[in-house]
């Protein structure tokens, strides 16, 4: 990928945010709940007019070539609507697919929302951990025997890419949703958006690619999507900032605003420098990961930016509401949406405990901790 | 000052300019000198001071028409990232430091000329007289008294927490020399000579054993009003001028990153390396001080395109002193009953937790940062 220009950047910035403004609603975001596919339509459609889907690509295939970075700052910009969903779904699926160096068909019609393929890796719910070795099996005859679990974008789903063990170790195999044996239950996350397990019973598909660049794709693919998700959760971390500071500066108790009151504003402070250290951190992530050839330096920095920003979140989750008192703890709060939206995000694709345990075990052969320098 | 050393350090490689320092300190920087986290005695470390005064090296923000090498803030940056890499020791350096540039700035002549020259060559040793004992984060409600007569300041009061003061030759200290106006009015920002009548030192040891601080008393001191730097009563001015760039320094996570060094080996030794809990604790540990790395490089970005450093550069200075701390806490966890013993050299564990206590505390106490952050950034109402 080559780098992308600045300018380029901030208009990409500039339009996702001119669209969360626009399609912002809390309302129809709660209506919703529980619902599949989750998302509507439209949603859909205006992330491939605006080429969002397209973004991760490589321009080979009728992407945009635009790497992580940009599709980071899709992502944080989509927070202002409360959610970037189906998003990350079809960048996961989409970076697996170019990692395994699949058709530029298909690609392409991902690229235009004409496919919606879901990626299907997980079985356990801390699976986190590599090297990978999936239960579902890859038989001799081509078909897929097993279950699938926590699979993002699963209703609305056109095609799976399900990672098997096969004779030749991993396969990554794709099957169509409507193919024969392949059942889905949709579960529904802590913001009502739905998540799918898979059973395969026989199901038959077609083999992207067997052996070491099944895990080479999967790692590559899940790294830089957890950098995604990190982008979505600093975005809905700015936002319960910006909730909150108005109300300290608004709500009045004791004859004055309570942000007039010391505790709450040294409260506050430490919530502005936990925000500022995960900026920092997502900042330089982003402007390194996609130059980054090496699988060890990449997973180790999306780790670190992963762990930061889940505990960044979680961190002012707890401390927003306790700041807002009874209202922090109502569901009409337009808070509220942003909190159910962080805690379906923070355990996905690895929680802290998981980032940093996958950290370690990249670091650990390099025998090092880090110097500050180099 | 030797005349073949003029070279245009900003306009350098910067890969030249680190080697070219790396070089310097290898050459001059006495090896049983380096890596120790405080000051020597003056005397001691002395020699290191004269080197850098011969090349001068001593005073890299100063004009060079002053024996500085005028470098710019970025490179000033990397001037003392290479110094603390090396672990070159801490000097008794106030006055070159904080001095040196308000006496460019702010002084006359007469005085630049006098002052300038010993300072570089180490004559003088300078500490800083601002806080008292009732006047700490709240510097400007100091009391320390200066009465004119004549042609003379009188000067009567206390100074406390004055780094160097026990070695010092020299000190500069904020007086207050009227009490009719604000309180932040009516300071005057004076040069005092420590060998005249009524100044009595005394030093203080900190945790760690090290006599770094001290009280100063004034008992009817008498100096020359041209002892004043900049115009009487406008000392406030003088001194708040002089919080610089460098206010990225204090939220350097260099001194975590040496902790965690002394934290991976500690847990190699005694086989916790192996345990997922000790694992994830370092884990911590790793990102806490690296995502202050990275919230450094911002900042020092900043400095390089804007040449100063906002106000948010609070931030970083809460996060990292307090990321060292725990750290320093994390090491005492690591080594068990052995955090009980008093060591001595890297078998110290105790001393990164000694040295981690007062980084929360100087250059403005971290609860005066979260006050400006609250006030300046946020803009949350004034404070109850």
């Amino acid at each position: 990928m080559t780098s992308v220009d600045a300018d380029t950047l901030v208009l990409l910035r500039d339009a996702v945010g001119k669209h969360a403004a626009r399609t912002a609603d809390g309302r129809a975001v709660r209506a919703r709940r529980s619902s599949l596919p989750g998302y509507t339509p439209a949603e859909l459609t205006i992330m491939a007019e605006q080429g969002w889907l397209a973004i991760g690509l490589p321009e080979a295939a009728g992407g945009l070539g635009l790497g992580t970075v940009a599709a980071g700052i899709v992502a944080e910009g989509l927070a202002g609507c409360f959610s970037a969903d189906p998003f990350h779904g079809l960048f996961l699926a989409g970076r697996v697919l170019a990692h395994a160096k699949a058709d530029t068909d298909m690609l392409a019609a991902l690229a235009g929302g004409e496919i919606l393929p879901a990626l299907a890796w997980q079985e356990q719910p801390q699976n986190f951990r590599f090297p990978f070795s999936p239960i579902t099996m890859l038989s001799a005859d081509g078909t897929l025997n097993g279950k699938k679990a926590y699979v993002a974008g699963a209703a609305g789903a056109t095609h799976f890419i399900v990672s098997a063990t096969s004779s030749s170790g991993l396969a990554l195999v794709l099957t169509k949703a409507d193919a024969f044996g392949l059942s889905i239950h949709h579960d529904f996350r802590a913001d009502g958006t739905p998540m799918g397990q898979l059973a395969l019973a026989a199901t038959p598909g077609v083999i992207l690619c067997e052996g070491e660049i099944v895990e080479t794709a999967l790692r590559a693919a899940l790294d830089e999507t957890s950098v995604l998700i990190a982008a979505e959760l600093m975005g809905h971390v700015d936002r319960m900032m910006a909730l909150v500071i108005e109300h300290l500066k608004t709500r009045h108790q004791f004859g004055k605003p309570i942000g007039a009151f010391q505790a709450l504003q040294h409260r506050a402070v430490d919530m502005f420098v936990q925000q500022r250290l995960a900026r920092a951190v997502l900042d330089t992530t982003l402007a390194r990961i996609d130059g980054l050839n090496d699988a060890t330096t990449r997973g180790m920095l999306a780790a670190r930016v992963r762990a930061r920003l889940n505990d960044t979140a979680q961190y002012i989750i707890r401390e927003s509401i306790q700041l807002f008192g009874a209202m922090g703890i109502t569901d009409e709060n337009d808070l509220s949406l942003h909190v159910k939206r962080c805690l379906s995000l923070v355990g996905w694709l690895g929680n802290s405990v998981e980032q940093r345990g996958y950290y370690m075990d990249m670091a650990a052969p390099l025998g090092a901790v880090p110097n500050g320098r180099d | 000052m030797p005349a073949d050393t003029i070279v245009d350090w900003n306009e350098m490689a910067e890969t030249d300019f680190r080697r070219t320092l790396r070089d310097f300190i290898e050459a001059e920087c006495p090896p049983d000198l380096r890596g120790y986290p405080h000051r020597f005695p003056a005397q001691v470390s002395m020699p290191w001071y004269k080197a850098l005064h011969r090349q001068c090296f001593i005073a890299p923000g100063w004009p060079v028409e002053y024996g500085g090498m005028g470098l710019r803030p970025e490179r000033h940056l990397i001037f003392i990232e290479e110094m603390e890499a090396a672990g070159t020791p801490w000097l008794h350096d106030a006055g070159v430091r904080n001095l040196g540039p308000a006496i460019i700035a702010w002084g006359n002549e007469a005085q630049k000329a006098f002052y300038l020259p010993k300072m570089h060559a180490g004559e003088h040793i300078w500490c800083q007289g601002y806080s008292e004992p009732s006047a700490g984060s709240d510097l400007a409600s100091l009391q320390c008294d200066g009465r004119f007569e004549g042609e003379n300041l009188i000067i009567n009061g206390q100074k406390i927490w004055t780094t160097s003061a026990h070695v010092a030759t020299h000190i500069f200290a904020l007086i207050r020399t009227d009490r009719s106006g604000k309180k932040q009015e009516g300071i005057s920002f004076v040069l005092i000579d420590m060998s005249l009548p009524g100044i009595t030192v005394r030093p203080i040891e900190n945790l760690s054993g090290h006599p770094d601080f001290c009280e100063v008393f004034f008992d009817n001191v008498t100096v020359g009003a041209t002892c004043i730097l900049g115009e009487p009563n406008k000392g406030w001015t003088v001194a708040r001028s002089l919080l610089g760039f460098e206010r990225i320094w204090a939220g350097s996570p260099k001194r975590a990153f040496k902790v965690l060094l002394s934290l991976r080996q500690q847990m190699e030794e005694r086989g916790l390396l192996t345990s997922d809990y000790w694992r994830d604790r370092l884990a911590q540990a790793i990102f806490d001080t690296q995502d202050a790395q990275d919230m450094y490089a911002g900042f020092a970005d900043l400095v390089r395109t804007d040449g100063a450093v906002g106000i948010e550069i609070s931030a970083l200075k809460i996060w990292s002193t307090a990321t060292f701390q725990r750290l320093s806490e994390l090491l005492l966890e690591v080594a068990g009953t052995d955090a009980t013993l008093a060591g001595e050299g890297a078998a110290d564990l105790l001393a990164p937790y000694y040295e981690s206590r007062a980084p929360t505390i100087f250059a403005g106490t971290n609860e005066v940062h979260r006050n400006i952050l609250a006030r300046s950034v946020l803009g949350l109402p004034k404070s109850a």
